[in-house]
């Protein structure tokens, strides 16, 4: 309900001013026009990798997108979180595919002037859902594993059990100091990745029939004032900072990112503000995709993993146009159509017994193309 | 008194007790005798209560204590194997009915220093159970079965782990004490010399049902039947044909015979078959003709066993068994034929059908 | 039996039903005949078993037979054999299963043949630590494996130290060998169970039977394979359908490795969907019935135990005392064993007090910090708190069913008591994971037993799993007291003038103390680690027993790891301390405890 947040907060959500919150950046919602909650900081999904463990394996330039995690080279050396087990892992590969479509988006602009705005839209959606996917399948084959849990992810790579993986920037980051050297020298990095994700807002509400609702809306005004804000990524003995740990989360108040609050930061380098605007959400390109998203990565990635992996190990540094990738890289079975009819009608239907068989059948159709992929890249060699 | 009103008892198909009616005066002591599979521990477990019939009645002093648990019913009892509490000393062993009875602690232990010494355990009191004899191990079960002052004590063959001589030494033990606290006693037993030595009467059972109930004497100078016989003691066992005479009866043996007075066998009917039983030490040999009844017969063959010697006589088809008390070596040679002398006092007869 | 009436009444009866109904009042009074309280004591057992035991199982089998309407289906099940995923996480989990039994005998029969036969340094202590495998489930020891074994873990820092691997080589242990290391992992935690089997078996074996053997001149190897291992046949099945079971259902190593091909894990993921994936239901379904088979075949392999095995004779069999070298090498053996098999643990005790632990065969740093924060951290101190309630409360319930249970077997007559033993030997067939979910379909919402839904407070459920799980040890071992104490010592104290009650009390239950104690230490051990239950059925952080907080703990960022090592190494300790006082109350019965 209205906590009333937004009359007492009116240089962040009023009409004016360069403190102000946008309502919206990037395609993400950052507050609610009624009141009824408010974003508090901000996160996005990155990269964090082992400089070691890159280094290691020949890899001399840090990845900055994830196209860069599906380089020969990283090898069964990727940590993926599995989007069925956690609804922001689903988000995070949803943008990665929102990012092809962009940049399909992009290029049909460039060099297609005279097709119509929605025509052109429809055809970028729809090449860039094959190109998401295909992404998908190279992230996939280069995967150790995906862990049950996102915490997984920067845990392993920390230790040295991965090279690099998805990862939401604030357990990147938490986990880079924690596995510092006593001089702040990290081996675990964390990057954003500039134009492949939104940045979203974690938010704060007041809910219907809370017992206290003073001291709900006096905690929803602490969080939002500055004192409060600066727990989020304020170092440690800093003035107003946290006293052990710093969450490691971005502040949603714009002050944080220029001086002079901005050098007391635990993450000076981090601007998501800047971010947010390399990147636009497009809502209806694939939030009612959002379950068959899951599904597919399931299917495609998960169920058939040990049959990809083993195709790319095959396939190895064979380039691009070869027959092995292109039949590695196939999507047709899954194209933007089939997704949106036969898959997302299958997974809204009660019967899960129909979904179950679909998933079979999908799976077994992938298990076969990767095995024949593997086949041409042996027969290749 | 404690008195069995045709008590029967079934496990499964198998009858361990058939219509048993017994009664056991105040202050006996009881023996059910037979041997082993003959009901006599199941007979003792029901008057214990551990056991409950399917027929018939247990009274104790008139009272009905048939379908009452076993320890409510004032019963001590003696087990084959003891049954001691390994966990207790032999002092708590002894104590722990009274304990159970909640009575005063200087009471318990005035009894329990009591009856120790009845069974001569006083110094053994603070010992553990496997810190004891057999022997001492069976007098500690017999005091925790008295110091409770049972209406009725009850023994399953209390002596049977124990070694020949002690045996005798405890069997008299026993018979002192159930004298010394004129206690109702059911002794359980299949060793017809501790029946016979001790017993005020006797039960001899088989196959669940009573077979003769008496003193000891009566039981085995006159056996009801065959089995009683031969269960107690030994017996030379003929079968033979009645003919009255002279308010005599003459049992015709084939070529021999024997005369007997016919008011001792009221049954035997002129021209019936009878059996007949005559003890071994019963009859004697003599080298001369003896007064009296007598048979002839062949030495086959002597057994010397000092005290006695066990002769094998043959009669005819007959082959006897006599006992010779203090026998000298030599004195009867086999393959002579000597006299064989009867009482006919001795002489137990049964109509055929009852051997 | 003349005096049971009604038994020629079957003309009469109107309907089958009618005389079944007659049969069981019959049967009651039968039971009657014993005593109102054992017939009273009876019904209850059989109660808590049927709804704590057979009915959460019969709910997680029916869901696997009953569409979305309701009605009868066999769809479910088999889609479940026509799926290649589905079956091939049955194939994965059979084959996981087969290679630990196997890999799990070739440690557990040099161990048993060594032991059985010499004599050597330290034999005692070494086979006590040989069982510590068993009692610390490899889960706890699931972070310092990974630091041990990972790419970057001890093993390979090693062997860059002594230059088998160059300085940007690794060898990737848990990635290219992900089904090995399962198998390596469920033989080294389960090798005890076949180890106390063997043994047990081995001591069975009287030596005259060798010695006659040798007399008709058949000796060496022809005479192990002809007179022992027939002999000892029994035991290698009781001890492997347990370990085959016990592996084919495991949960917590197959996580570990992030394996997810195989039928355990796929339930394990179902669970969040419980209320409207029959999948799961089915996936249960077949597991269970192939449980049933494993223990059906391995039946009918053995045939049924020889009727007489001839008993130890007058003489022990001759232990060849090995001295110097050859003794040596028997108790290095033992130990490199234990060693192996307790690796992950040290890893984890290494982690518990290490600042990082990265490309290095040892720590680097040493801090008792993580003990410090241990105590203040909002997980651990109450999940200590929590399982020693649970497990204490499950110990109790475990002791009075334990012995009322064996009570009942051993010293009534009561009709149906050789159907309670085996059900109360059940539990050990059924794997926790199975009835854990037999639990949260049973108090799904809507159901009757909803109010115990452990969502709301996983106090009884978990208790209660925990109680039905180990009810065998305490079981067994209170039957062995039993046994051991004749009956004629109750019925000495009855005729003296004690209750029945009285006579249990006084005489039977002092007797059976230390047989009892032993039983439920090993029960109480075991909850206080239990894993599968814990996973599932405690859903609010502030229920979560230790098994539950060191996986949460070890997800969380930065310290959690340390805190989760920290609080497997306090766990440990108790473990450990919990099972050498009941391995000395107990001595060489531990080992009876694990047989089938």
């Amino acid at each position: 309900m209205d906590s009333g947040v937004i009359s007492r907060f009116p240089e962040l959500f009023g009409g004016a001013g360069d403190l102000l919150i946008p309502r919206s950046l990037g395609g993400e919602q950052y507050w609610d026009a009624r009141g009824r909650w408010v974003g508090t900081c901000l996160a996005e999904f990155g990269i964090c990798y082992n400089t070691g463990v890159l280094a290691r394996l020949g890899v001399l330039r840090p990845p900055t997108q994830w196209v860069d995690l599906t380089s020969d080279r990283l090898f069964n050396a990727i940590a993926l979180a599995d989007p069925t087990k956690s609804g922001s892992v689903a988000k995070a590969f949803e943008l990665m595919i929102q990012q092809q479509m962009n940049q399909r988006l992009d290029e049909l602009t460039v060099s297609e002037g005279q097709q119509l705005p929605e025509q052109r839209e429809k055809q970028a959606v729809a090449e860039g859902w094959e190109r998401g996917l295909r992404l998908l399948i190279r992230l996939a084959a280069n995967s150790r594993y995906f862990s049950n849990g996102a915490e997984r992810v920067p845990m392993d790579v920390a230790y040295g059990e991965a090279a690099a993986g998805m990862c939401i920037d604030f357990y990147g980051r938490f986990e880079s100091e924690a596995v510092a050297e006593s001089d702040g020298r990290t081996r675990l990095k964390y990057t954003s990745v500039l134009g492949g994700t939104s940045v979203g807002a974690d938010s704060i509400a007041l809910l219907r029939g809370a017992p206290h609702p003073q001291i709900a809306k006096a905690f929803i005004d602490f969080v939002l004032k500055l004192e409060g804000q600066k727990l989020w990524d304020f170092r440690t003995e800093t003035p107003g900072g946290p006293e052990r740990y710093a969450p490691r989360r971005l502040p949603i108040r714009k002050e944080f990112y220029r001086e002079p609050l901005h050098a007391y930061m635990a993450d000076p380098e981090a601007d998501p503000y800047h971010d947010a605007q390399e990147f636009e959400y497009h809502e209806a390109w694939t939030a009612p995709l959002f379950s068959a998203i899951r599904f597919l990565v399931r299917v495609m990635c998960i169920d058939s993993r040990g049959e990809l992996v083993s195709a790319r190990k095959a396939i190895g540094s064979a380039p691009a146009d070869s027959p092995a990738w292109q039949k590695l890289l196939d999507v047709s079975r899954v194209r933007y159509e089939i997704a949106v009819q036969q898959i997302r009608d299958t997974l809204r239907s009660a019967d899960r017994l129909k979904e179950v068989q679909l998933a079979e059948e999908l799976t077994t159709y992938f298990r076969n193309q990767y095995r024949e992929a593997e086949r041409m890249a042996r027969g290749e060699k | 008194m404690i008195a069995i009103e045709n008590l029967s008892k079934a496990f499964g198909d198998f009858l361990a007790l058939d219509r048993i009616g017994l009664t056991v005066a105040t202050g006996e002591l009881f023996f059910l005798l037979g041997p082993s599979g003959c009901g006599k521990t199941t007979l003792l477990r029901h008057i214990a209560g551990f056991y409950q019939p399917d027929e018939g009645q247990i009274l104790f002093d008139g009272k009905d204590v048939t379908r009452l648990a076993p320890h409510l019913r004032n019963t001590g009892m003696v087990f084959q194997n003891y049954a001691l509490w390994p966990h207790l000393t032999v002092e708590k062993n002894v104590a722990f009915g009274l304990e159970e009875r909640r009575l005063p602690r200087s009471e318990i232990d005035r009894r329990v220093a009591e009856v120790l010494t009845v069974v001569r355990l006083k110094e053994l009191a603070g010992r553990k159970i496997h810190e004891i004899s057999g022997g001492q191990q069976q007098r500690v079960a017999l005091a925790r079965a008295l110091v409770v002052r049972p209406a009725c004590l009850l023994m399953d063959e209390p002596l049977s782990n124990l070694d020949s001589k002690l045996r005798l030494e405890m069997r008299e033990e026993i018979r002192r004490i159930c004298r010394e606290f004129q206690l109702t006693s059911i002794y359980v037993t299949h060793d017809q010399q501790e029946a016979l030595s001790i017993g005020d009467r006797i039960a001899v059972l088989n196959a669940g049902k009573v077979l003769q109930v008496g003193a000891p004497g009566e039981i085995y100078r006159h056996p009801r039947n065959r089995f009683v016989a031969e269960f107690i003691g030994e017996g030379n066992f003929l079968t033979g044909q009645v003919a009255v005479r002279n308010g005599l009866l003459e049992i015709d043996l084939g070529r021999r015979s024997l005369v007997v007075a016919a008011s001792q066998h009221p049954g035997a009917d002129a021209g019936s078959m009878v059996s007949l039983c005559l003890r071994p030490e019963a009859i004697r040999i003599a080298e001369i003709q003896p007064p009296g009844q007598f048979w002839r017969g062949r030495l086959v063959q002597t057994t010397y066993l000092g005290q006695i010697a066990q002769h094998l006589f043959r009669c005819d088809e007959d082959l006897l068994k006599v006992t010779e008390f203090n026998p000298r070596s030599a004195r009867f040679r086999p393959g002579e034929e000597y006299f064989l002398g009867i009482e006919a006092e001795d002489v137990t007869i049964w109509a055929s059908k009852d051997a | 039996m003349k005096l049971i009436p009604g038994s020629k009444a079957s003309n009469e009866a109107p309907s089958r039903r009618w005389g079944i109904l007659q049969r069981v009042v019959r049967s009651l009074r039968r039971g009657f005949g014993v005593s109102r309280i054992t017939l009273v004591l009876y019904l209850s057992v059989l109660a808590f078993f049927g709804i704590f035991f057979v009915l959460p199982i019969a709910l997680a089998v029916r869901g696997a037979f009953l569409d979305q309407t309701g009605a009868l289906t066999f769809d479910y099940i088999r889609e479940v054999f026509r799926n290649p995923i589905y079956l091939e996480g049955f194939t994965n989990a059979l084959k996981l299963a087969a290679g630990s039994t196997l890999l799990a005998f070739l440690i557990a029969g040099p161990l048993a043949w060594i032991s059985e036969r010499y004599e050597f340094p330290a034999k005692r202590t070494l086979s006590a630590f040989l069982l510590l495998p068993m009692m610390l489930p490899p889960f706890v020891g699931a972070i310092g494996f990974l630091q041990i074994f990972g790419q970057e873990g001890a093993v390979n820092a090693l062997l860059r130290t002594i230059g088998w691997l160059g300085q940007n080589q690794v060898i990737d242990w848990v990635g290219d060998w992900r089904e090995w290391g399962i198998i390596a992992l469920n033989a080294l935690h389960l090798y005890p169970i076949l180890y106390l089997n063997l043994v047990a078996a081995l001591a069975n074996v009287d030596p005259a039977l060798l010695e006659a053997a040798e007399n008709l001149g058949c000796t060496g190897m022809r005479r192990t394979w002809r007179i022992v291992v027939p002999l000892v046949m029994p035991g290698i099945f009781a001890g492997g359908s347990i370990v085959l079971v016990w592996a084919f259902t495991e949960l917590g190593v197959p996580l570990m490795f992030d394996y997810s091909r195989v039928t355990s894990v796929q339930i394990f993921s179902g669970l969040s969907d419980i209320d409207s994936n029959p999948f799961t239901y089915a996936l249960v379904a077949v597991t269970l019935f192939s449980v049933a088979l494993i223990y059906i075949a391995f039946r009918a392999l053995v045939g049924k135990p020889p009727p007489v095995m001839p008993g130890r004779g007058g003489h022990a069999g001759q232990l060849f005392v090995l001295s110097g070298l050859r003794g040596l090498l028997c108790s290095s053996f033992f130990l490199a064993i234990c060693f192996v098999a307790l690796l992950p643990q040290f890893g984890v005790l290494l982690v518990s007090f290490s600042r990082d632990w990265y490309r290095t065969v040892f720590p680097q740093s040493f801090t008792f910090q993580h003990y410090v924060l241990a105590l203040g951290n909002h997980l651990t101190v109450p999940s200590i708190q929590n399982s020693l309630v649970y497990a204490s409360l499950s110990t109790i319930v475990d002791v009075v069913l334990g012995v009322t249970i064996a009570y009942l077997v051993t010293r009534t007559k009561i009709v149906g008591r050789s159907l309670l033993d085996t059900l109360a030997m059940l539990p050990l067939a059924v794997p926790g994971l199975i009835l854990a979910f037999g639990y949260l379909a049973m108090t799904r919402r809507s159901s009757l037993l909803s109010f115990l839904d452990p969502a709301q407070n996983p106090l009884v459920l978990l208790v209660l799993a925990y109680a039905v799980r180990r009810i065998p040890y305490v079981v067994r071992s209170a039957a062995a007291g039993f046994e051991q104490a004749s009956v004629t010592l109750e019925e000495a104290a009855q005729s003296v003038g004690a209750s029945p009650f009285r006579a249990l009390k006084r005489v039977t239950l002092p007797l059976i103390m230390a047989s009892l104690f032993s039983g439920s230490i090993l029960a109480f051990a075991f909850a206080m680690l239990e894993v599968s239950d814990s996973l599932i059925l405690a859903q609010k952080q502030a229920d979560y027993p230790i098994a539950k907080a060191i996986y949460q703990l070890s997800n969380i960022l930065g310290e959690g790891r340390y805190l989760a090592a920290a609080l497997g190494v306090w766990a440990m300790v108790f473990l450990g301390l919990t099972i050498a006082a009941a391995s000395r109350a107990i001595g060489a019965k531990l080992g009876a405890l694990f047989r089938s």
